[in-house]
């Protein structure tokens, strides 16, 4: 069985998405989708990096768990 | 995310949204090819019902949609886009797993995904034409940008805890169900912007409900 966290935590992601999506259709208005997806991806690049420095947990952080999400990034150009 | 952006750009994002949200029946393929899994009839249903969802708004005319004219000749309907990030997610939510047992925690698994993106975007840039790489008019730009991100934050960090805590295939069903609530805050939010007709409504219940039906059954 699905533990409850792991739902609201898929709803709560839904929901902020959503929000997401409707900022960034404004957003294109002024934008390329490419100009959009750096942009949107430097502001949580400082958000994230600012948490992580907060929580202490770059100290954590593996070459293997770095290398790993390549995979992830690989594929982002062509289907994403 | 620059397919679906692509897909945004020509198709609106109340078409694209629902369409992206077959991700599970792409998962669900994967599974099948590459894992050796086999379905059973009421997800070949499922499947039926996602497929129906995507013709169903695929579908309308072009004169309902909110694409600029001419940006839809290229790419037959537009909706290709939305499809091909659909399959990305796919595929991603299993890749999406192993990655996670590589990491300590769901912050740093975000933002190590965050940082190669980051890293690979600009790259990307190159494979489209010069004029449509890298025009923002900051001013105008940026407040629907960060306000995009800090969401996006939310959302990234909410799927990374959700995956962490294992059932990943129930939980990117359910976050597929963002194509509704992008259905709703269109018809709220962006009626300058964007028609929505209630063939694109159903067509979003379809495929959302489709996906649901794949993983779930």
């Amino acid at each position: 069985m699905t533990p409850s966290p792991a739902i609201l935590a898929a709803l709560i992601a839904a929901l902020f998405y959503a929000l997401s999506d409707v900022c960034l259709r404004n957003a294109l208005r002024f934008a390329t989708p490419i100009s959009a997806c750096i942009a949107t991806a430097a502001v949580e690049w400082v958000g994230f990096t600012a948490l992580a420095l907060a929580g202490g947990l770059f100290s954590a952080l593996t070459l293997t768990g770095f290398l790993w999400f390549p995979w992830r990034v690989f594929r982002t150009p062509f289907f994403f | 995310m620059t397919f679906y952006l692509l897909g945004i750009q020509r198709i609106g994002v109340a078409r694209s949204a629902p369409i992206k949200g077959s991700g599970p029946i792409f998962a669900t393929a994967f599974a099948v090819l590459v894992m050796g899994e086999r379905l059973t009839p009421f997800q070949y249903l499922g499947i039926g019902l996602v497929m129906a969802g995507i013709i169903t708004i695929s579908a309308e005319k072009p004169q309902a949609r909110p694409a600029a004219p001419g940006k839809l000749s290229a790419w037959g309907t537009g909706s290709v886009f939305p499809l091909l990030s659909g399959v990305s997610a796919g595929i991603a939510s299993n890749i999406f797993k192993i990655s996670m047992t590589h990491v300590p925690s769901p912050l740093l698994g975000v933002w190590v995904g965050v940082t190669e993106g980051l890293l690979f975007y600009p790259l990307l840039a190159f494979l489209f034409p010069r004029k449509n790489r890298f025009r923002f008019e900051a001013r105008r730009a940026w407040p629907w940008i960060a306000p995009a991100g800090l969401t996006a934050m939310v959302a990234l960090y909410s799927v990374f805890y959700a995956v962490s805590l294992r059932q990943v295939p129930i939980v990117f069903t359910l976050v597929q169900t963002s194509s509704l609530f992008v259905i709703l805050f269109s018809v709220l939010m962006l009626r300058r912007l964007e028609r929505v007709l209630r063939r694109v409504i159903v067509g979003g219940l379809l495929t959302v409900g489709g996906g649901a039906w794949v993983i779930l059954a």
